[in-house]
């Protein structure tokens, strides 16, 4: 009835529907977010803009950090700078130190059993006394760091 | 009427569309996302948790004036069982604060008023403070630990370290900074053989000595010989110090073998290298002796050795205690050895005029060398760089980044600064220093740290200052003759290549420490250092032995009662010894056992008994950092242990 003659003669007054699609159009702009945008808003760019680089010391986390200012301090005399077992005291030992790159080893130890080994030494693991018992010299947190970072030697 | 209504319908209509977007926009916002993915984490758990209330999260710190909203999204941070969650519902490690105390943003920046997650971590126009890349962390301990030590913070430490030992303060001012000794150049027109030597070692300083801390200026060859024109002007010493002509024994048997041989042998005795490296090998204390003689005349090297510091004031070479004929002997072994064998015969033939010389110090000026090098003359005008006292304040808009197509964050700045300095403009002059990526880690971490700070004082929490031992009257004397500082930490002041004396008298037994002095013999196997042969007089060494039993004591170490251990007692030791503490690991007793600690072969005569027990029973009370674990054994094992010690 009356609609069809209200919404065409709507259509024939130009300044009503130039404002309606002004309006439309707006509303649409509004809601748009181009994939760039988005790109860099919720990618991996949201979090960080530093590539990372060669040397992996850099992405170490705080616990592996820790533990390797620890390995290097305490540690690396005996069970060298790798890990190997061939530390400069490693020939004046009468049994060995453990090699921590040998992957099926570690893999097959869980971080409380090498947790224990440091804490108690070589009688944790029914081991060498040679190895010292470190309970009175490091906290519990540090023999966790210790333990963080040489997992790092069997990847 | 009609045309009326339908306007109003539509716009209606479209009001209404407009309306519903916002908390529209709001529902579905990442960060609502993120907590309803954490709570369906949270109920597939081992141990199932509550959910935790859909919501934004913040925490306020009313001392700093910050809010931080970080726990919006990071909600598993005190939850020990998301430990192996992707982020951000992992766990957080260790945090040595309260987080309720300190917030997120004061230690890792960024902008905690953000809930988005470009906004609260990236930096843009607005914000400039991005979260800093976990390698960089620690500056922010740095910020309230202003120049402490701490073993949670072993990348600042070693910044701190490293800034001191590469003088950056040389250039660049900093809170905090400790002058360092800087050699002087006056007489070197007199102490090289030719101006060739000087126009070699600034091509490239690292290629004569790995060991330097002098940087790559990079200057062109026209540079370099017009530098050394200007050098090879001064001939006079500081002071009005002359070179004592060479004496007459020299002359005569320079080239005779067996006196070149007895200066070797006093150069392996000394030895020298326990403080100066020759092809890589030995200490660090002091400059490399490589081709020594290509570089110093004779002459020179007989007057310093003579009197080290009438040529180089403070310099921290002691004064050997050699006979004329020793130290001609040394002179002739350095000269016929310590030469460039392949150094190339021609010379750059440029003339030197006073337009080079001119040219020469405008150089010297550009560069700052006076930064390091004192210069009579040149001491007034400094040419410094730019302070680095509110570095880690510094925002984007001061700084130029030329070219290069790094992300402009401050952090990026700095590293590439360290590593590639002049690639930031052409007027640039920061010499290149060649650091590994750990160095250059260490340092930018340092330098993010020094900050114009506005935290609150409760917050800020300073260092020990450093304090200076300085003893008077002949025992100063004979400190400043031998320089035993340079090696020796005492009283917190001093070196850290050798043992700390500040309670020696304590620690060691008179005769021991007479023998010592006069003929050292070194003890520890792996130590590239060695105490030096000095040939002390005997005034001297009764001196030294007087002062150590009378005043570097710790009265707590004393044992009051005579103390006669039974057999019982050392066959207890002794079994406690091998056999249950297994301290063979690290020590040698007759050959066998480690090469970590001192060998303990005539330990019973070497150390007094209660340093033996109180040492066993706690080391790290008495050296902190040393590596001997504290074994846990009680005050009678300690007995036993010490009983069998002393039978050695």
């Amino acid at each position: 009835m009356n609609v069809d003659v209200g919404m065409s003669r709507i259509m024939k007054k130009p300044t009503t529907t130039a404002l309606l699609l002004a309006c439309a159009f707006t509303l649409l702009m509004g809601c748009r977010s181009s994939s760039e945008e988005t790109g860099e808003k919720t990618g991996a760019q949201a979090y960080s803009d530093t590539a990372s680089h060669a040397d992996p010391y850099l992405e170490y986390t705080y616990a592996q950090r820790r533990g390797r200012a620890l390995y290097v301090h305490y540690c690396v005399l005996c069970h060298g700078p790798e890990g190997r077992g061939d530390g400069l005291n490693a020939d004046a030992l009468d049994s060995q130190p453990r090699d921590f790159t040998d992957s099926t080893w570690m893999a097959a130890q869980q971080d409380t059993v090498l947790w224990e080994m440091i804490h108690q030494g070589g009688r944790g693991g029914e081991r060498s006394i040679l190895m010292p018992s470190y309970a009175w010299l490091l906290t519990e947190d540090e023999i966790t760091f210790i333990v963080a970072y040489i997992r790092l030697f069997s990847e | 009427m009609d045309r009326l209504y339908r306007i109003y319908a539509v716009s209606s209509i479209l009001l209404l569309i407009v309306l519903v977007s916002s908390p529209l926009k709001d529902h579905l916002k990442a960060w609502r996302r993120i907590q309803r993915r954490h709570n369906r984490t949270l109920r597939d758990l081992p141990q199932r948790e509550n959910p935790i209330p859909i919501g934004l999260k913040q925490i306020w710190v009313r001392d700093i004036d910050r809010i931080d909203r970080c726990t919006t999204c990071h909600l598993g941070m005190k939850n020990r069982q998301l430990a192996g969650a992707p982020l951000p519902h992992r766990t957080h490690s260790k945090i040595y604060h309260d987080v309720d105390e300190f917030g997120c943003t004061l230690c890792h920046g960024g902008q905690g008023l953000a809930t988005e997650v470009f906004d609260a971590h990236r930096s843009s126009e607005s914000w400039e403070e991005p979260v800093l890349p976990k390698r960089y962390v620690e500056s922010t301990c740095g910020r309230c630990h202003i120049n402490e030590d701490l073993k949670e913070t072993p990348v600042l430490n070693l910044g701190r370290k490293r800034i001191h030992e590469l003088k950056c303060m040389a250039c660049h001012d900093r809170p905090g900074a400790q002058s360092v000794i800087t050699p002087t150049l006056d007489g070197i027109g007199s102490k090289v053989k030719d101006r060739e030597w000087i126009i070699r070692w600034l091509k490239n300083p690292k290629a004569l000595r790995p060991h330097t801390r002098m940087p790559n200026f990079m200057l062109t060859d026209e540079e370099r010989k017009n530098l050394s024109d200007f050098l090879m002007q001064f001939i006079a010493f500081p002071d009005d110090a002359t070179l004592e002509p060479l004496p007459r024994i020299y002359g005569l048997r320079k080239d005779n073998d067996d006196f070149i041989a007895s200066g070797k042998t006093l150069f392996r005795e000394s030895p020298c290298t326990s403080c100066h490296a020759l092809e890589g090998q030995g200490g660090q204390l002091a400059t490399d002796l490589d081709e020594v003689s290509s570089k110093a005349r004779e002459t020179w090297i007989y007057n310093f050795l003579k009197n080290p510091q009438h040529f180089q004031p403070d310099v921290e070479m002691p004064q050997f205690g050699f006979s004329e004929e020793d130290r001609a002997s040394v002179t002739a072994y350095m000269a016929s050895e310590f030469l460039d064998w392949d150094r190339p015969e021609e010379k750059s033939t440029a003339e030197s005029s006073p337009y080079t010389v001119e040219q020469g110090q405008a150089l010297f000026y550009q560069y700052n060398c006076v930064g390091c090098h004192q210069l009579s003359g040149m001491d007034t005008v400094q040419n410094r760089g730019p302070e680095h006292t509110f570095i880690g304040s510094k925002r984007i808009y001061q700084i130029w980044f030329e070219e290069t197509e790094i992300p402009q964050t401050l952090h990026n700045y700095i590293d590439t600064k360290l590593k590639t300095p002049r690639v930031f403009g052409e007027t640039m002059r920061m010499p290149e220093f060649q650091l590994t990526q750990e160095d250059r880690q260490a340092i930018t971490c340092l330098l993010l740290s020094f900050r114009e700070e506005t935290l609150p004082n409760q917050f800020i929490k300073r260092g020990p200052s450093p304090s200076v031992w300085n003893p008077q009257g002949t025992m100063g004397d004979i400190v400043q003759k031998y320089s035993c500082l340079k090696c020796h930490p005492v009283k917190e002041d001093g070196g850290d290549v050798a043992p700390d004396l500040s309670i020696v008298g304590s620690r060691l037994k008179p005769d021991w420490i007479e023998r010592f002095l006069r003929e050292p013999v070194s003890r520890r196997p792996l130590i590239e250092e060695r105490m030096l042969n000095l040939e002390l007089s005997e005034n001297e060494i009764q001196t030294i032995v007087d002062y150590f039993g009378s005043v570097l004591l710790d009265d707590g170490l004393a044992v009051p009662i005579v103390w006669r251990p039974s057999r019982e007692a050392q066959e207890r030791g002794r079994r406690l010894y091998w056999e249950a503490i297994g301290c063979q690991g690290c020590h040698m007793i007759d050959g066998h056992g480690g090469y970590v600690g001192p060998p303990l072969d005539d330990v019973g005569g070497r150390l007094q008994t209660g340093w033996m027990l109180h040492w066993l029973l706690d080391p790290q009370k008495y050296i902190p950092d040393t590596i001997e674990p504290k074994s846990g054994m009680t005050m009678p094992e300690a007995l036993d242990v010490v009983a069998y010690l002393m039978t050695l």
